[in-house]
């Protein structure tokens, strides 16, 4: 390669890169404080809002609108320009129920309902994690994570008698094919069955939900809880707090 | 071209970009708190501050504190009391279940004790329950943490029994006239399910079940005293052993009496003019049933049971008249005919016969029995004697007239025979004169039984340990083969790794065959050394070749080591026992007479023991001892006959000739074939495979050298072995020679 050669291609390398990245992070116009991602000109347009609503239109585009194929969609207009949204509901924290007593043993259930909406046609995925080692502690006393005998969920709820254990089961109709079953096992079949494959929670995340299409109205995914005091353990008294946190990633 | 290749390079950088440059996402998370209460008691600790880092809680309690011990469960089949103690004052739960769950109920035991007691109701029959006791302690101020022990066990509700426990043993009322009480004592039966005992008492007769009379004692102690007793009254007592499903015993009876001023006791008249047909029951009538031996009582029979095991005492119903009828057992002890038990036999559930059981009598002896009829219509009354042998084996009947001393005799004899056959066998065949050659017979035993099932592959005899003064081979030796290493690398040599080892046999043999190397031998006996000093250095000498001093071997593969290692005895000078020659063969002598007459003495002991115990019980350990001695007598006989020793003795002192080396040759080829070495005592045995022979004799000088004094004519040996003493006249110079006859 002649050193001609070697300017030429490090030149189109250069070029390809910068015509490559991603326009998700491109922008019209910056300053030190704002970035103003797109713009349009147009004859009108408002902000307007209510109790109940908040509405931003605009008038005069031309040729805007939405068009798809196989192969393609087409958000054509400033307003359809939009980028992908992506939310997730925020449900109130959870107590499990019923408190247990540390010498006689017994379980405690409680649970909380996730829901993803986005326009992303890509979809989402929602992962599950906990702050904290085992997950649920009370100052120095815990209860283990939820130990599984082999690498997928356990379908039964099984805990030693000497043991206390903290785990969860996602139920909806998104989660992750690792907690579909086929009514004995899980990580097969395509089944839900209700409380019925369980994991501990880690402090990595762990996904649980997820879809490759727009969740327009709102995917919701249960996570129910459940800790168990085994019936020969003898679990010192206390409040034990977990602080789980549910992610939604657009894809 | 360059069109070409920016075209190329586009579509290569485009690529790549789209395989590897990161995806830019977005996400949004949400967080939640998740509470458990956990309570203990009540009392709930608050939580800690965990933010951002969790305090450190409150310290751990140390809950092995408290424990739980002495867990009780009586257990019938609808319901079962579950008692404990803890070592603090607690409080507890009880739960239980058909799994260990516990899942079928609890039992809350708020009032603190050191001792708690729980009945468990509703059970099934035949079934396993677990519970767990949970103990908390209790306090007088809460604490976060109160101390906690849990114990989990379980136990089985007994199954529809309708088995009568085994009688108690041992039953006694006595009159105690310091206090003015009866003092009732026994032994309460070993049966698992035994609960408690139930005494009634009556002054009419003895109560034939738990309801009959009045009511003394009930529990499980073995012992108690009847306080309500009035003076010039006899007191019969009957206490039934119950078990846990309810069923009682026929009942043990005593009988005692409190003297009064007022008249005497009543003489009971009993008649000997019973029924008929109570007088024709005799003892063939009974039987014992043990582990389901059934063994007729017959007249003049022992019936000999297991000490270690219940069993009953049975008649047929219809063999009985019916008529009103009391059947009372009486067992003495063997030690002390005066102290004895009496039960009553009960009719059975299916009215098929009368029974009564027993549980296990323990110590050993001939228990007189005497079964007792009572007549109540024609107030009389019949007795039968019989007897029991109770050991700690097998039921066997032996004849009546063995008793008492030859039961003692059998263990003590056969034993002792056992270990004077032992004894004999080994002084007498073996060569072992200390503890170490004790060992190495027994290791070569050990060897040849592999040998015989196939796991050590037997070797053939190569070389020969011997002493180096006498030529004698020894048994046993214990010769072990060390291979030094070598590193390849550095050359350096390694510490000597043992590799073989082997026990001479009777004539000093051993043999090794090893891989390609370099090997050491060393060969060790009590009161002998290695290597050889006496015949250092020396190739051959006058009865082996190749003789070996513990330098290297160097074999090669598939060869076989085979060398003779002479070793020096310790203690041992030729010349002093030359000098001391006539003092030495009266010590060989006495001596050996001295161990024929322990031997034969303990011989005879303990074939007597034998005979006699296998009499007496023929079992299989007696038969195998008696087997034994009689295998012993077959075997003297044979060594005595075809196994002779042939003496080596002078002309004209009669003395015998110690150590000679006695060679036997095929006369045709003058190849020596066999040689051995008389004894100390001039003995020697050699069997050859039967042919002509001559063998010629060279005797042990002063000086330690051999000279030949002996040749015999050759001689047809039928057997291969020689019948007839040799006689040398050591002062005669030159070879003597004779013809056997």
């Amino acid at each position: 390669m002649s050193a001609q050669q070697l300017f030429i291609f490090i030149a189109i390398f250069t070029l390809s890169l910068l015509s490559l990245t991603t326009g998700a992070l491109a922008y019209v116009a910056s300053s030190t404080n704002y970035r103003i991602e797109r713009d349009d000109i147009n004859v009108g347009g408002r902000l307007s809002s209510s109790t109940s609503y908040i509405e931003e239109d605009t008038v005069g585009g031309i040729g805007s609108g939405y068009s798809s194929s196989t192969n393609f969609l087409l958000h054509a207009g400033y307003r359809q320009q939009a980028s992908t949204t992506l939310s997730i509901s925020s449900p109130s924290d959870v107590e499990l129920l019923p408190a247990l007593d540390g010498a006689v043993g017994g379980t405690a259930n409680g649970s909380a309902d996730w829901a993803v909406t986005t326009n992303n046609a890509a979809g989402y995925s929602l992962t599950l994690s906990a702050s904290t080692d085992p997950a649920l502690v009370s100052g120095t006393n815990t209860f283990a994570n939820y130990t599984l005998p082999a690498a997928p969920p356990e379908f039964t709820w099984s805990v030693a008698s000497s043991a206390s254990e903290f785990g969860f089961t996602p139920e909806g109709t998104d989660i992750a094919s690792r907690y579909k079953d086929d009514g004995t096992a899980c990580n097969a079949g395509a089944l839900d069955t209700s409380l019925s494959c369980w994991d501990p929670i880690q402090t990595t995340n762990t996904t649980i939900a997820s879809r490759t299409t727009t969740a327009l109205s709102g995917a919701t995914t249960t996570v129910n809880l459940r800790a168990e005091i085994g019936t020969t353990r003898n679990q010192p008294a206390g409040t034990y707090q977990a602080t789980l946190t549910a992610t939604a990633l657009a894809l | 071209m360059k069109i070409r290749m920016f075209i190329l390079s586009f579509i290569v950088i485009s690529l790549l970009c789209v395989l590897f440059l990161p995806r830019i996402s977005f996400a949004v998370t949400d967080t939640i708190n998740v509470s458990l209460t956990v309570t203990n008691g009540g009392t709930v600790v608050p939580p800690t501050n965990c933010n951002p880092i969790c305090n450190p809680g409150p310290p751990d309690y140390d809950y092995d504190v408290l424990t739980i011990s002495n867990v009780i469960v009586h257990s019938e089949q609808s319901q079962a009391e579950i008692s404990w103690d803890t070592n603090l004052i607690a409080t507890a739960v009880l739960v239980w279940g058909k799994t260990p769950a516990f899942e079928l109920g609890s039992i809350n035991l708020p009032v603190p004790g050191l001792h708690q007691i729980a009945m468990i109701t509703g059970l099934e029959k035949n079934t396993l329950y677990y519970f767990q006791i949970r103990a908390t302690e209790y306090t007088l101020h809460a604490v976060p943490l109160p101390r906690k022990a849990t114990y989990t066990n379980n136990f089985r509700t007994p199954a529809d029994d309708r088995t009568p426990p085994s009688n108690a043993l041992w039953f006694t009322a006595t009159y105690n006239p310091r206090t003015d009480q009866i003092d009732l004592a026994w032994n309460n039966p070993t049966d698992p399910d035994f609960d408690v005992v139930k005494i009634m008492r009556s002054t009419v007769f003895y109560p034939l079940n738990p309801n009959d009379g009045e009511f003394v004692y009930y529990g499980s102690d073995e012992q108690t005293i009847d306080p309500n007793i009035v003076g010039d009254t006899c007191y019969n007592y009957t206490l039934f052993a119950r078990d846990r499903a309810g069923n009682y015993s026929s009942g043990l009876i005593a009988r005692a009496c409190v003297p009064g001023e007022r008249k005497p006791p009543p003489i009971i008249e009993i008649s000997t003019s019973t029924d008929p047909l109570i007088e024709n029951i005799n003892l063939a009538y009974f039987r014992i049933v043990q582990d389901g031996r059934i063994t007729p009582f017959t007249d003049g029979v022992t019936v000999e049971i297991d000490g270690n095991r219940p069993f009953s005492i049975e008649v047929d119903y219809d063999r009985m008249p019916e008529i009103l009828k009391t059947i009372l057992v009486t067992i003495n002890k063997p030690s002390d005919h005066r102290q004895s038990f009496s039960f009553l036999m009960r009719v059975n559930e299916g009215k098929t016969m009368y029974t009564a059981t027993v549980g296990p009598l323990i110590a050993g002896g001939i228990y007189p029995v005497e079964i007792t009829i009572v007549d109540f219509k024609n107030q009389g009354i019949k007795r039968l004697n019989g007897a029991l042998s109770v050991v700690n084996y097998r039921i066997v009947t032996v004849p009546a007239v063995a008793r008492g001393t030859l039961t003692h005799l059998t263990w003590g004899g056969t034993l002792l025979g056992f270990a004077g056959i032992v004894s004999a066998l080994f002084v007498e065949v073996l060569n072992v004169g200390s503890l170490y050659d004790l060992y190495l017979v027994l290791m070569r035993f050990i060897g040849w039984l592999l040998g015989l099932i196939g796991f050590r592959k037997k070797s053939k005899p190569w070389g020969v340990v011997y002493d180096a003064v006498t030529k004698r081979p020894l048994d046993p030796a214990y010769v072990v083969v060390t291979k030094t290493s070598v590193d390849n690398k550095t050359g350096l040599i390694g510490s000597p790794q043992e590799v073989a080892d082997a026990i001479t046999d009777l004539d000093g043999r051993y043999g090794f065959l090893l891989p390609k190397g370099i090997y050491r031998m060393t060969a060790n006996k009590t009161h002998y050394s290695f290597p050889s000093i006496t015949i250092s250095g020396r190739k051959k000498d006058e009865l082996y070749n190749d003789l070996y001093f513990g330098e290297e071997i160097q074999t090669k593969e598939g060869e076989i080591i085979s060398k003779n290692i002479p070793l020096d005895p310790i203690g041992f000078d030729w010349n002093e026992f030359i000098k001391n020659k006539k003092g030495l063969f009266r010590l060989f002598t006495r001596r050996e007479k001295i161990k024929n007459y322990i031997f034969n003495t303990l011989y005879i002991i303990g074939f007597i023991s034998a005979s006699v115990a296998f009499l007496v019980t023929p079992n299989l350990f007696n038969t195998v001892m008696l087997s034994s001695y009689i295998f012993l007598l077959g075997l003297r006989f044979f060594f005595k006959y075809r196994h002779r020793a042939i003496s080596i003795s002078d002309t004209r002192t009669g003395e015998p000739i110690s150590f000679a080396i006695v060679r036997f040759f095929l006369p045709d080829l003058n190849q020596e074939v066999r040689a051995v070495v008389s004894d100390e005592r001039g003995r020697f045995y050699a069997l050859v495979s039967p042919g002509k022979y001559y063998v010629t004799i060279e005797t042990k000088e002063q000086d330690g050298s051999y000279r030949k004094a002996y040749q015999s004519l050759s001689q047809y040996l039928e057997r291969g072995v020689l019948s007839d003493n040799i006689e040398i006249d050591q002062k005669k110079v030159g070879v003597q020679a004779r013809s056997w006859i």
